[in-house]
């Protein structure tokens, strides 16, 4: 590689070789690093691999093509953005080859004396000085870590002796440029024969298909084992948030062999045979629900045990559709009145069910297993839920039909005044054959209840009657040969970098003039890794220690 | 070039590094002294649920905060009065500043097992890192500071730490300076290291912007002839001088935000099975490496120095910021541990 970096003239040199140079010159190494540091941007700016609906409705048809055929909504993964990377990972390693022996011979031992700089900190020491002769500055040099010494003399004749520390740091450009080269090669190695995808699966199921993201779009790797989730548990914090999951995971081989089995959690995963299964994320598999309807558009408020699934959609014949959206079992809430203090308190389990109807839009309502009176519901375009208390539960059938009954003989009589209402009610029931007594206690009551009916004037009730939770177990599957090679890279990065910027190589150039029977030494040093001021400072350590033969501590 | 002649003056010998270090570790000391005192006097009155603003560590915090507030003033006056104890005032409030908001952080660390029921280092949401962000580049220039015998650069990096207070009680204002537990996956012993050298490199990058400041100031100063003898440049050390300042604050923190660039990846590797994948914030993390590594390639090899290497590190900040508050204002991500406006 030696006649790479011994310049011909450029007619000499063969197409080859010119290109060569042209990659791996300093100004296409920073026009480079500036593009692909601009070109970055893009991808964090313009939200990635989303469906085409997203890109379509922000960009409109015309600019939505430009952008596909340029590849920006995986652009990451596009053959330019790629093609960058590469002309710029090659760019280092033909560097690396071509300024390589360079560096190197930097490292030698310095064969000869270098010249004084002209462009450096420079300081004088004269008058009596205790270490003046050669040996006894190179003594003094010695105490601050200076270890490699050349003598000469320079074009004046005068004497002088070159240190140097940090001969070593320039192994820094191997390092950090090899580093690079490393990550790059790693990261081939996994794109080309790793893969990364997820799998959700059902407690007390299994699954052996990987669904790998492929820009908008997944296709499935086929695992030659079955992965088994036996279990699968979430922690909380006392405030309700998940604070760890876990799953009890098997992998089972033919004839149903445990090739490995391991309960993971997340940032603990399950590694077998370089394939690693993290524990990423988890979600409903359809737990079932049951829950009590109350029809409210029909006479009588007839009702309906439902057994359903969490995800599941009902309908009728009246063009309604029940949504089961969301099961929770833990309902966190603040229960204190003053404002600056916290009394958390879980309020148990609670269902989300939305009801699109046409007659009256879409609402949702939550409802709460252990607090079966309150009503908390949001119609279409509502920030919070509303929240009310019918007083008893809406599964209560007994109690619903009273209140029927009730609102029937209102509606009937026209009722306006508070003593007619009270003769609606005694005469409904009368008509369903309720005592006295009894009725004086549920007036109240069914008057409460009438008014929070008519006040939310909602179609449907739902009361949450039972559930049993069934959960599946988000895993990340990876497998990733390059990995290895990826750490390797980042550690000499850092390691290269390291040694550059903290432990850089110093140059120290020390003249003895004689004028007089006085001895004057002049002193400079040069580093191009360490600030001016730094070296200003050593030096006049150095004459300090020059002066009294004994270094400053 | 300039060339100067040693004159022993016995008064005025430099501190030796010996000394230095014990100096540092006393500090340590009194910090963690007060961290102690401050945990095990003030404990009774921290429980589940108790505000941020009631708990010992935000005392700490607003202390701290005042001594930074009153140390810029005290490094800006320096610039105009010389004299070494308006300079040493300056420098013992910054370091007082210093100590005070690092109590601050580690009360609120063991705070948060009580007040949460779960303890984590406080480095979890925005209010919190800006508070770290303050105290390490204070330390990085109290550290150069005291390494190269300068105090000019004060005057200049100590506004960006009081931008940085004034985020901070914004965020107090915004209700966003509450301690929150942590989602699963940032419950990992790799959140302490990446984070730390984080705003280790944020600090020193925010340091080098400061003397880019200076530079530009000073060289703007001599184009138009005003030269060292003007008023407040007379205090700044000569423009060859500066740049070499910028050059090393960089150099302190290009390989530790390497490091944490490669801690984050380790992370998201553990947690999710892949060290990259093109996250906004990873990916800024990228674009600030990028631009500091193509600073390093003009200068080693290209051989720019002065005002364009003093833009090029006030730029490189602006990227730094970007990465760090802009990323999580404008662009959504894995990072979403705080949010603006």
């Amino acid at each position: 590689m030696a006649e790479l970096i011994v310049p011909k003239s450029e007619s000499q040199k063969n197409l080859a070789l010119r290109i060569f140079d042209f990659i791996s010159s300093m100004p296409t190494a920073i026009f480079l690093l500036c593009m692909v540091a601009g070109l970055s941007v893009i991808g964090t700016v313009l939200e990635q691999n989303q469906p085409s609906d997203f890109y379509l409705s922000k960009l409109g048809p015309f600019w939505y093509k430009v952008f596909a055929a340029m590849g920006l909504y995986n652009m990451y993964a596009s053959w330019w953005f790629i093609g960058i990377l590469a002309f710029l990972v090659l760019s280092v390693s033909i560097a690396l080859v071509r300024f390589g022996p360079r560096v190197w011979r930097q490292m030698q031992p310095l064969a000869k004396v270098p010249d004084w700089p002209g462009d450096a900190a420079t300081m004088e020491v004269a008058g009596e000085i205790a270490a003046a002769q050669p040996d006894q500055v190179r003594g003094v040099l010695h105490q601050a870590g200076f270890r490699e010494f050349v003598r000469g003399r320079d074009g004046e004749g005068n004497e002088l002796l070159v240190a140097r520390k940090g001969r070593w740091a320039k192994i820094g450009f191997f390092l950090v440029h090899g580093g690079v080269v490393i990550i790059a090669v790693g990261g081939l190695v996994t794109s080309h024969f790793g893969f990364r995808g997820v799998m959700n699966i059902p407690t007390k199921d299994s699954a052996d298909i990987v669904y790998v993201q492929d820009g908008s779009s997944y296709r499935e790797i086929k695992l030659p084992f079955e992965v088994r989730n036996n279990q699968f548990a979430i922690d909380y914090y006392h405030t309700g948030m998940p604070s760890d999951y876990r799953t009890d995971l098997a992998l089972v081989g033919e004839g149903g062999k445990v090739l490995a089995a391991k309960r993971i959690t997340v940032n603990d995963p399950l590694t077998y045979k370089g394939i690693t299964f993290y524990q990423a994320s988890f979600g409903d598999a359809g737990s079932a629900v049951s829950f009590v309807l109350t029809d409210l558009t029909k006479p009588n408020f007839p009702q309906q045990l439902v057994h359903s699934n969490v995800d599941k959609q009902l309908g009728d014949e009246m063009g309604n559709k029940i949504n089961i959206s969301e099961l929770r079992q833990h309902n966190v809430v603040n229960m204190s009145q003053d404002a600056g203090k916290q009394m958390l308190r879980d309020v148990g389990p609670s269902l989300d069910v939305t009801l699109q109807s046409p007659a009256n839009g879409t609402i949702t309502y939550r409802v709460y297993q252990l607090y079966p009176n309150m009503l908390a519901y949001a119609r279409m375009g509502d920030k919070d839920m509303t929240y009310d208390d019918l007083g008893f539960s809406p599964g209560d059938g007994k109690m619903m039909a009273l209140l029927a009954g009730y609102l029937k003989q209102l509606e009937q009589s026209g009722a306006a005044t508070p003593d007619a209402r009270r003769a609606a009610f005694a005469a409904a029931m009368k008509e369903q054959g309720v005592p006295a007594d009894r009725a004086a206690e549920l007036g109240p009551v069914i008057a409460h209840a009438a008014d929070v009916l008519r006040r939310d004037a909602l179609p449907m009730l739902f009361s949450f009657s039972d559930f049993t939770p069934k959960m599946y177990t988000g895993l990340q599957v990876a497998r990733d040969p390059g990995s290895p090679l990826i750490w390797i890279g980042s550690i000499m990065l850092i390691l290269g970098l390291a040694v550059m910027m903290y432990m850089p190589e110093l140059r120290l150039w020390v003249r003895f003039l004689q004028s007089g029977g006085d001895a004057t030494l002049q002193l400079c040093g040069k580093s191009a890794g360490r600030s001016e001021m730094g070296v200003e400072l050593l030096l006049e350590r150095l004459c300090r220690g020059l002066k009294t033969g004994v270094l400053p501590a | 070039m300039n060339e100067k002649t040693l004159e022993l003056k016995g008064s005025e010998l430099s501190v030796s590094p010996s000394n230095r270090v014990l100096y540092w570790v006393s500090l340590l000391i009194i910090m963690l002294g007060l961290t102690g005192l401050t945990i095990f006097f003030e404990a009774h009155s921290v429980g589940p649920g108790t505000p941020f603003d009631k708990l010992p560590s935000y005392k700490w915090t607003t202390y701290g905060n005042l001594l930074f507030a009153v140390s810029a003033v005290v490094y800006i006056a320096h610039l105009w009065l010389p004299a070494e104890a308006v300079g040493k005032w300056a420098t013992g409030l910054a370091t007082g500043g210093t100590i005070a908001v690092l109590v601050g952080l580690l009360a609120r660390w063991f705070e948060m097992h009580e007040v949460l029921q779960d303890g984590h280092a406080p480095v979890s949401n925005l209010y919190e890192v800006t508070m770290l962000f303050s105290a390490v580049t204070v330390l990085i220039y109290l550290g150069m500071e005291s390494a190269y015998r300068n105090r000019a650069a004060g005057a200049f990096v100590m506004p960006i730490v009081l931008s940085a207070v004034g985020f901070e009680l914004w965020l107090v204002y915004d209700g966003q300076a509450s301690p929150s537990n942590l989602v699963p996956a940032l419950k990992s012993y790799w959140m302490y290291s990446h984070v730390l050298a984080n705003f280790i490199g944020y600090a020193a990058f925010a340091v080098a912007a400061a003397m880019g400041v200076m530079y530009l100031l000073r060289a703007n100063a001599e184009k138009r002839g005003l030269g060292a003898d003007a008023f407040a440049i007379r205090a700044f050390p000569e423009l060859r001088k500066i740049d070499g300042l910028i050059f090393k604050a960089i150099a302190i923190g290009f390989p530790v935000f390497t490091l944490a660039t490669v801690l984050g990846a380790a992370w998201a590797y553990e947690a999710w099975g892949g060290y990259w994948s093109w996250d906004p914030k990873e990916t800024w993390a990228l674009i600030v490496w990028l631009t500091y590594a193509t600073y390093f390639h003009l200068r080693f090899v290209k051989g720019w120095v002065g005002t364009r290497m003093a833009w090029w590190a006030i730029a490189g900040f602006g990227v730094t910021l970007f990465c760090f508050l802009g990323v999580n204002l404008y662009l959504s991500g894995l990072h979403s541990y705080g949010k603006l406006g």
